[in-house]
């Protein structure tokens, strides 16, 4: 019997089946992220197969639903985690952003998909002190944020900017959305195997970095206007169920009490230098 | 806009405070403001009890101007009714 406790964010999930390839395709989906956030809200969620009625899939007290295959049970798992460990923040305001943390001050990467959020972020994986939390969705509420624990989804293009994750290539399964628009392919990185410790915390913001164009030559930082800024942090965020004035206070609370710059990405070393020159 | 009344702030509105300004939620039209340093001072001026042709000369005393901003506060004042933010007194 394969038993797991997967924390995300305020949500604790017991994960149980009695089928090896189960098992094995869990411990694939699943990360390794070490979080201090207190757990809230604890779920019961378990595979197993009949030999006469095929994959079954039970939550908590509620009857076991058939699943017509292992993929369809899998995919009910990671389905349902996420929609109940979502569903737990459900007052949160979610951003589109990579986290981390340089000598105790906590930072965001903000940018649409493709701006090269995770890029930059697996890069800084590398750097001494550098304590990377997620690399694409933060929650925000009452002034604080946490990186949402997923593992990194890497596109396969941009393995060879960052070598150490290139390396490890071959042993990467695919990530959440592998085939991306434009046909892009995506890789799952949990940044455990690069043997860096992966903390998550949870506290108030310091330094964001607005994505913009990337540009040539060396990586460009300016510093942004509050209602530009605000106006970005709107188009990549989503507010919380409570409604729209708390997701405005929500990015007002983060725009008052960080940094806020436009990093223009050329080269990722120079990004990398400019990123440390503002945190640090 | 009538020089002689005194205006406030319109119902159902979260202020939130930024370094360099408000931004502003409106329930009513769901909508976002952003107001920057000068215009928050005549939002701020507009209590309900100040009248409206007293605003130029207190802003010229806070922004130790020559002259009264008389037209750029009719200006941000039409603009802050307009967009509902502000209401007659």
């Amino acid at each position: 019997v394969f038993q797991r406790t997967v924390q995300l964010v305020a949500s604790a999930f017991d994960l149980a089946t009695d089928d090896d390839s189960v098992a094995r395709r869990l411990d694939d989906l699943l990360h390794s992220a070490q979080q201090q956030y207190p757990v809230r809200v604890r779920h019961a969620l378990s595979v197993w197969r009949s030999a006469q009625t095929g994959w079954h899939f039970a939550e908590d007290d509620r009857p076991p639903t058939l699943a017509d295959s292992i993929d369809a049970a899998i995919d009910l798992v990671d389905r349902r985690i996420h929609e109940l460990a979502l569903d737990a923040l459900a007052d949160h305001t979610k951003l589109h952003a990579g986290c981390a943390v340089w000598a105790g001050r906590r930072f965001l990467v903000v940018g649409r998909g493709g701006a090269g959020k995770t890029t930059l972020m697996t890069r800084l994986l590398g750097e001494e002190g550098c304590q990377v939390e997620g690399d694409e969705l933060v929650l925000l509420h009452d002034g604080e944020a946490v990186a949402y624990p997923r593992r990194f989804g890497v596109r396969r293009l941009t393995l060879s900017l960052v070598p150490e994750v290139g390396a490890l290539a071959p042993h990467l399964t695919d990530g959440p959305g592998a085939l991306e628009p434009g046909g892009y392919h995506v890789l799952a990185l949990d940044p455990a195997r690069l043997n860096v410790p992966w903390r998550i915390g949870y506290g108030t913001v310091d330094v964001v970095f607005l994505l913009g164009e990337r540009i040539s030559g060396a990586s460009r930082l300016s510093s942004c206007e509050t209602a530009a800024a605000l106006t970005r942090l709107m188009d990549q965020s989503a507010g919380p169920a409570s409604g729209s004035g708390a997701w405005v206070r929500d990015l007002a609370t983060l725009a008052r009490n960080a940094r806020l710059f436009e990093l223009n990405v050329a080269d990722l070393d120079s990004a990398v230098r400019l990123v440390r020159e503002c945190v640090l | 806009m009538d020089w002689t009344r005194a205006y406030k702030r319109a119902d159902g509105l979260d202020v939130n405070e930024l370094s360099d300004g408000y931004v502003i939620y409106q329930q009513s039209a769901d909508r976002v403001h952003y107001l920057n340093g000068t215009a928050v001072v005549v939002f701020e001026l507009c209590n309900g009890e100040t009248t409206a042709d007293r605003i130029p000369d207190l802003l010229k005393g806070v922004y130790e101007l020559t002259d009264p901003p008389t037209a750029e506060v009719e200006q941000c004042l039409a603009r802050l009714l307009d967009e509902g933010l502000l209401q007659p007194a």
